[in-house]
Order: C-alpha cells, then structure tokens, then sequence
C-alpha cells in the first residue's frame, strides 16, 4: 500500500512537472516560438496522446518505444516525453536512421523531411510484422498504408486515419479517437 | 397547552385534541414532505446533470486530447434535450474555456471566462455541476453545467401543495367524520353528570344513572349507582337516626341549653323555646339571664362561675324562669361545661320544669306551718316562732308579749247555727285580728277558738294597751250569719317575754293562765300574767289538769261539796242544794272547778267528770237515807257535751236503779249555751229524764245569748239568773231591771227562779221584794263537803 501511494506520489509529482514544462513551453511560445515549433509541440502532445486511446499487444519490453525515424523535425521540444509512462513503462525515445532498427518500437514516427520512397516501404514492412503504430506527416502517408497522419485544417493540427490499416496491425483504437479523426476507407482492394 | 385545555369541557377537549392532532400532522406531513421531496429532488437533480456531465467528459478526453472543439461542442450540445438546462462549457487543463454552450433563450453569459476549482453546488435555484475530465489518471479539462431550476422547483412545490391539500382534506374530512363519535364518550357523561347534579339538588338518592354502554363508563355508571345506593341507605338511615335523636332532643321533657361562655344561647330544644314562650330561633343569641328570676340573678351568675371554676362537675340549682308572658316557673338546672378549649368554655344546660313539685312543697310547708281555716300561722309555726325569740331575748334581753287570746261564747254559734257559721266566724275574725297587729308581730290559731300573738319588742303595758285595742275590735265585731247576728267577746292573758322568763312551753302557759283568770274574771277581759299571782299560780295551765282529771278519775281525787239553796219566801221546805265538786291536790289543798272544768270541757272529760259527779252523789245519797227521805231536791251540774253524749242517758237510769234514788229528788242543771248549742240534742234528754220524774234547771241564765225565745222550748223547771246581774242588783238599776225581767218571764212560763250569787241581806231582800223564788250564794251559805250537810 504504502509502496504503491509513495509510487502515485511520484507519478503525480511528475505530471505536474510536465504540466508546469508543457506550461512554460506554451508560454514562450504564444510570445517567441515560430510557428513551426508551435506545430511540433502539439504533434509531440499528439504523440503521446496516442499511447491514451490505442492499445498494444503485450510484449516483453521494459520500456515504451517512440521511434522517430529520419531527421527529427522535433529537436529537444519532445525530450520532455521521456519523463513520462505508458502503462508504468518509461517513454523512451529513439532517433532511428534506418527503418530495419524500428522492430522493438510501439510507436514510429517517420519524419516527413525525407522523402517518403526511402524509407516508407521498410517501415511499412517492419510494422506490418511489428505491431507498431505508424505516424507521419500528409494524407499520402495514410493513404499509402500508414496508419495516422496530421494533417493542417483551419490553422489546426488534425488527424487522419487509415482504420483498415490498423485493425490489422494488431493494434486496437478507441472509438473516442475515431470520433476526432478523419477516416480513410481506403480503396478495398481485398 | 395542557393547563388552557384543563377548564375545558370532554367534549371541547377531545375536540381540541382531535384538532390539535390533525393540525400538527398536517404541519409535520407538509414539513416532512417539502423537505424531503425537494432534498430528493436537488439531489436527484444534482445526480442526473452530474452523470450528465460525467458522460460529457468521458466524450469530451478525445476531443480536448486532439484539441477538436467541434466534437467537444457536439457532446454538449446533447444537454440542450434538458430543459432545465441554461448553458455549458469545458473548460481545458489550463482552466481556459475550451468551448461553450447555451440554450437559445439564456441570455446570460453561457459560463464564467477561467475556470479555478470550483465544485458543484446550489445557489438557490441554480445549480452548478463541475466535473473533471480525467483521462488515465490525467486531468484533461472540465465540464462546467449551468441548470435553472425554478421552474422544476415550481412544479415540485405545485405538487407538493397539490398533495398537501390533498392531506389537508382527508384530515378535514377525518375530522368532520370523527367528531360525531364523540358523543360517544361525552353523551354517557353529560348523562351521569346530570344524574349527579339532580342528585346533588335535589338530595334524591333513589335517582339512578342510566348505563349505555358496556365500556369503563358503564362500569362507572355501575360503580356511581352502587355508590349512591350506599349512600341512599346510609342517608336514609342517618335521616331516621337523626330524626330518632332530634325527637329525642326536641321533644325531651326538659329544656337544654348551648350556651356560650357569655351566657347567651347557641342553641335551645323545641320544648325548651316552647317552655319560655318563643321559637328556638327567637331565643338563639339571647342571653340566658334574660330569662332568670331578677331574684335568681345572683345564684344564677354565682353557678356559671361555680361551674367555670371546677369545669368537670355537674352542678345543679333551683331558680325561676321568666317566660315571655311573664309566667314564672321552676327549674332545677344541671349545668355542666363542654370542653371546646381551655379559654373558651361553653355550657350544656338541662332544666326541668320542678314548678308543681315547688308549688306542692311550699303548699305542704304552708300548710305545715298554717292554718287552713284561717290562714293564720298554726300552732306548730307559732311555737318554732316563739321559741327563737325566746331564746333572741336570752341572749339580747330585749322583751317581748305573748298575748293568748281565748273567745268568750263562741261555742255558741258553733252550737246554734253549725260549724259552718263557726268556721266562717273563725275566718272573718282571723282577717279583723290581722288587721290590727302590727307588722312584724306573728298572729297564729292555736286551737279551736284560741288564738295566740307575738308582740315583738314590745312591753307589758304597750302589750296590754294593744291587747285592749283587740279585745276591743272583736267586742265591735258583729258577725252576720243566715239571718242572724252574733257578737263575740274575748279573753286575753299576755305573758312577758325577757331575759328572765323561762322556755317557750313555760310562756305559753303563763298566757294560758292569764287568759283562764281573765276568763274566770268575767270574760272579755285582759289579764296580765305576773309570777307573784297566786291565784293565777294555783290554777296555772290548762293543760296540766287533763292529766290531773284522769288521775283524779282514776284514784277519787274528787270530793263533792254541797251549796245550799234556800226559799226566799219564807215557806219551809225540804233540803235544796247544788251538788259541787272539788279536786284534792296532793298537798291537800281544795281546788276549785273554774281551774279544772275549762280543761275537762276542752279535752272531753267533762262527761267523765259528770258521771263521777253522779255516781258518787248517789252512792252517798243511799248511804244516808235519812237525809235522802229529809232531802228535798238535790241539783247535779250537767256539762253540755253530756247532753249529747249517747251513754249518758242510759249510765243516769242504771245509776238510779243501782242505788234506789228517787228521780224526783234530783234536778240536772245545764247552761244556757249548752241547752242551745245541741237544742234538739238537749230537749230529748231533758224530755227523757223529765219523763222519769227528774228536774231540770237552766244554769247562768242571762249572761248568754239572748235567749227567751228558745226559753219557750226548753222543757226546764227552775230558771237560775246569772250572778253577774244578781251581785249588783243593789246598785246597778240595768242588773236589777235583767233580773226582774228574767223573773217575771220565767214566772210567767211556769218556772221557778233562782238567783245566784247572793252574797249579802240586802240581795236577799231586795230579791225577796222582786218575788225570786230561791237564793244561792255566799250570803247565804257556802259550799261545804256533802258531810258537813248533815
């Protein structure tokens, strides 16, 4: 009892942490930040928000793994994300160069200043023997067989989801993150 | 509450309470119901909009998670379905509303602009729902939910007023319904308090209360008629006793007093009012000496100190009552204290009517002590009297009289005209001696025709003057009787009463004596007792002669004497003498009758003396027949109770017989008082004896009654005229004029006349020249013993 009281303790002391950084990180940047940065913000939130309404199969890793794959377009604005936990497994993150090393990750994040031909087919090949939520920047991605993808619509950050794509993947997501989200059909060529 | 419903009646207390019960029910029903249905209500309220909200949020992790406002605003746009519902917004983490929502015609700001930890809550109407959106364990947001619910508040009060007067209703209802059975407990009641009340006014017990039903009031009603069947008996019972104690008390023969310490009257039985003359109520607060005798005042007041003094005893005394119409009578009082305390002492009274046993006691001591023909002080009275004073003047020395006062010829009326006429003579003198002694003196009968007065402080001369005045009054006195008048004299001896004088027995006597000389003095006379007198002193007492003649009888005390009678004429004649009789004391003195012959007549052994007289004359006659043949006529004196005596007669016959007399020798003489007094009596003897050849001869003619007329029929042969007209003839022309007249009468009835008393020549002579035919007296010839006749 008291082990598990002194651990929520922790726990709480860590979210108001994160929420005084997230604070502080919203504060500058109503003032300073570039728009881009601002962007990347909320797509880091996002990110994490994910881990909330979709659930991964159970496996043996210590740690939740958030692999950003190509260049990192979020600096160290997402480092903050390592204090937290999913299901009490730290948040790990892992900038990734080559889509063969995204097989222990939960969730990759494939950057969108590479070109989508490199490295997209790995990744989709990877996480289609993995099960790994995929996320990455434009409608083409989900379109292409990626899972999520943010998409800008009246200045906000949205969502778009290949429903088809992750229901196969393994991976199950929570009809409340369907409800904010556009839904690719797909074409069914099945 | 409880002491304003005390006074008032079952019926209006049971209404009360009904009321009372009904009311507050209702209030706490009414209470009850408003609190409870709007506690249900807010919290149900709370409870829905809260779940509401908890629903929102749960919608709303994704929306603030992906920052989609629109979806968000959808979720509360679902609350517009509430009516109740004015506005709501979710609020982000940073309490900045995230998107908002409000009912079309909420004109208020739909929430407030930051949101800063506030709860759910209700201001009046309002209530206000915030709830947390939590997403693992994160806080997302909140939901804020604004609701009016007046109008639902309205409603539920609209029916909670609905359901109140529903209530309200059925209480009234109740209540109406119900208070008719009442009657039920109060009709039984109101029925049993009428009953009680009729009994309690008009105290009839045989009243019964009326049982309705069978419940505690009926056993009440059964209790209360048993109750006052006890008392019904109780009461009647107690009425008789009372009645039996009042009866006992009213109707007492005796009058009982409560009286207060004062002496007034508390209370008085019926009889006892009735004996003074007033009601019980009339005398109650009087006083109790308004009733006493003024003479019984004293004793009176004297008893209720007596009785104050010594509280526990019974005392008891005689006094007179007044009633009110003056009348007074006798009571004997018992009196006695009632202990009511120690300072105040009231007294119980009990008084018997004792005015008969008085009267009669004080008749018997009056008759005791007085005459009843005369109403004088009687013999007894007058001798009590005179032995105090005899024995006052022992001691003090102060003198006093004793008057004995003897009638002359009352024995005369006695004779001729009845006791009655005797009686009467009695009485009126009795009235005129009382008149005129003074006050003070005692005036008594004595005997027969004697009466005795005391004469207090008073001597021998004043005795003698007032003794004068007496004889005198009675001398003036005529007496009328049928259609005759009588005079009567009278003969007073008065006695000294002083330090000197012997007992009263003595005195009396001395009187007597006196009196005997006054009467042998002539009569109507007074005479003074004096111890030196000797005349008086050898005759004294009347009385001592009665046991003297018996004696005298009994051992020949008596001698005869004789006194010559002689013819005036100078015819020769035989022998003529009066027979006489003398008493022999035992010192051998002669006495003379006058001393004894009162006391003979009075104590009836004059007839004893009469027929000793002729016994022994006749036995001396025959002793001495010479003298009997030379003897001419020989007179034996008769008293006038031997006329009537019924042996007499026939003791004179065997006497003659005896001793051979010859009845023509012997002449009886009566007097004139005795041949009246009994005439019828007195004409038969002198008729029968006449017969035999006896005389008779009327003794002391003329100084009786005036009595020729009864002279023509009285069958007598010699007429003797008093020597109380004869001694004087010589110088008194009325005594001489008596005399020739009686002479001349008797002559003229064929009788012959003796005259007594002569005692000298010329008595005789002038006799002689008046033509009376015998003389007799100390002139003549002395009364010598019979032998000495010879």
């Amino acid at each position: 009892m008291n082990k598990y009281s002194s651990h929520k303790k922790r726990n709480n002391l860590l979210l108001s942490g994160i929420v005084i950084s997230l604070g502080l990180f919203v504060f500058s940047q109503s003032f300073a930040e570039e728009p881009s940065r601002i962007e990347y913000k909320i797509k880091a939130g996002y990110l994490y928000n994910f881990t909330k309404f979709i659930t991964w199969p159970k496996n043996e890793s210590e740690t939740f793994n958030l692999c950003i794959l190509g260049e990192d377009p979020f600096g160290s604005i997402i480092n903050p994300i390592e204090k937290r936990t999913v299901k009490n497994k730290p948040i790990r993150l892992y900038r990734l160069q080559v889509a063969d090393e995204v097989k222990h990750c939960h969730i990759v994040y494939l950057s969108p200043l590479f070109p989508e031909n490199i490295y997209l087919p790995g990744v989709l090949t990877v996480s289609s023997r993995i099960p790994a939520l995929t996320v990455s920047e434009s409608k083409q991605f989900t379109e292409a067989g990626g899972m999520i993808a943010f998409f800008q619509r009246d200045g906000r950050v949205k969502l778009h989801i290949n429903l088809e794509v992750l229901r196969r993947s393994g991976l199950e997501i929570s009809a409340k993150l369907l409800e904010v989200a556009e839904i690719y059909e797909g074409e069914s060529n099945d | 509450m409880t002491r304003l419903l005390q006074n008032f009646s079952i019926k209006n207390k049971l209404i009360s309470i009904l009321l009372f019960s009904s009311i507050f029910g209702l209030v706490i029903a009414a209470l009850l119901l408003l609190f409870f249905e709007v506690s249900t209500f807010k919290q149900k309220t709370r409870e829905d909009l809260s779940t509401m909200a908890e629903l929102i949020a749960n919608r709303s992790t994704a929306a603030l998670s992906f920052n989609d406002t629109g979806l968000a605003k959808e979720n509360l746009s679902s609350l517009n379905q509430l009516a109740t519902v004015q506005s709501a917004c979710i609020y982000d983490v940073e309490g900045q509303v995230f998107t908002s929502f409000k009912v079309q015609n909420y004109q208020g700001v739909s929430c407030p602009d930051k949101y800063s930890g506030q709860t759910t809550s209700f201001e009046r109407t309002f209530l206000y729902v915030y709830k947390s959106i939590v997403l693992d364990e994160e806080i997302l947001g909140t939901v804020y939910i604004y609701a009016n619910l007046e109008g639902s508040f309205l409603r539920k009060l609209q029916s909670i007023v609905l359901l109140f007067a529903v209530l309200f209703v059925a209480t009234v209802l109740t209540f109406i319904l119900t208070t008719p059975l009442i009657r039920v407990i109060t009709t039984p009641l109101n029925k049993l308090l009428k009953t009680v009340n009729d009994i309690a006014n008009e105290k009839d017990y045989s009243q019964r209360a009326l049982k309705l039903h069978d419940d505690e009031l009926g056993e009440l009603v059964d209790a209360f008629n048993e109750m006052i069947e006890t008392v019904e008996k109780q009461n009647s019972a107690l009425t008789l006793a009372k009645n039996h104690y009042l009866a006992l008390y009213d109707d007492n023969p005796t009058m009982v007093f409560h009286l207060s310490a004062g002496g007034s009257i508390v209370s008085v039985n019926r009889f006892g009012a009735k004996q003074l003359g007033l009601t019980s109520e009339e005398l109650c607060n009087r006083s109790i000496f308004d009733f006493v005798h003024i003479d019984d005042q004293v004793a009176a007041k004297m008893l209720f100190d007596l009785c104050i003094a010594s509280p526990h005893k019974v005392h008891k005394l005689e006094l007179r009552k007044v009633c009110r119409d003056g009348r007074v009578i006798w009571v004997r009082e018992t009196i006695r204290t009632i202990n009511n305390n120690e300072e105040d002492y009231n007294f119980l009274l009990v008084c018997e009517d004792v005015t008969e046993t008085r009267l009669l006691s004080e008749k018997i001591v009056y008759q005791a002590s007085h005459d009843a023909l005369t109403g004088l002080a009687n013999r007894s009275e007058f001798d009590g009297v005179l032995q105090q004073i005899v024995r006052e003047s022992a001691e003090n020395g102060l003198e006093h009289a004793l008057c004995y006062l003897d009638l002359d010829q009352f024995k005369v009326v006695n004779d001729t005209s009845g006791h009655m006429a005797g009686d009467e003579l009695l009485r009126q003198l009795g009235d005129v001696l009382r008149s005129h002694i003074r006050k003070g003196d005692v005036l008594a009968r004595l005997g027969g025709d004697e009466f005795g007065v005391l004469m207090r402080k008073c001597t021998l001369d004043e005795a003698r003057r007032a003794s004068e005045k007496l004889r005198n009054v009675i001398r003036d006195f005529q007496f009328a009787w049928e259609d005759r008048s009588f005079s009567v004299g009278v003969s007073i001896g008065i006695a000294s009463i002083n330090s000197c004088t012997g007992n009263a027995v003595e005195i009396l006597k001395e009187a007597d004596a006196a009196c005997y000389v006054a009467k042998e003095n002539g009569r109507n006379r007074v005479h003074v007792y004096r111890p030196d007198d000797e005349e008086l002193a050898s005759r004294q007492g009347e009385m001592r002669w009665v046991e003297k003649i018996q004696h005298g009888l009994d051992n020949d005390l008596f001698v005869l004497y004789g006194q010559l009678i002689v013819p005036i004429s100078e015819e020769k004649e035989g022998m003529h003498f009066e027979t006489l009789i003398r008493f022999l004391d035992e010192k051998g003195n002669t006495i003379p009758p006058g001393a004894f012959l009162p006391a003979a007549e009075r104590y009836n052994l004059a007839t004893l003396l009469d027929k000793w007289v002729i016994k022994h004359l006749f036995e001396w006659l025959e002793a001495h027949p010479d003298f009997l043949v030379e003897l001419d006529v020989c007179s034996v004196n008769l008293s006038g109770l031997s006329l009537s005596d019924e042996s007499m007669l026939s003791f004179i016959t065997e006497t003659f017989d005896r001793h051979s007399i010859p009845t023509a020798k012997i002449c009886f003489e009566i007097t004139e008082t005795a041949a009246i007094g009994s005439l019828n009596n007195a004409t038969k003897f002198i008729q029968h004896l006449r017969g035999m050849g006896c005389f008779f001869s009327l003794d002391d003619f003329g100084s009786g009654l005036s009595s020729f007329a009864y002279l023509k029929n009285l069958p007598v042969d010699y007429l003797k005229i008093d020597g109380l007209f004869v001694k004087d003839i010589v110088h008194d022309q009325v005594d001489l004029a008596m005399v020739r007249s009686i002479n001349q009468v008797g002559h003229v009835m064929g009788k012959k006349t003796i005259a007594e008393f002569v005692e000298n020549k010329h008595i005789f002579e002038l006799l002689n020249e008046l033509g009376v035919d015998y003389a007799q007296g100390y002139g003549i010839a002395k009364p010598v013993p019979l032998d000495e006749l010879l």
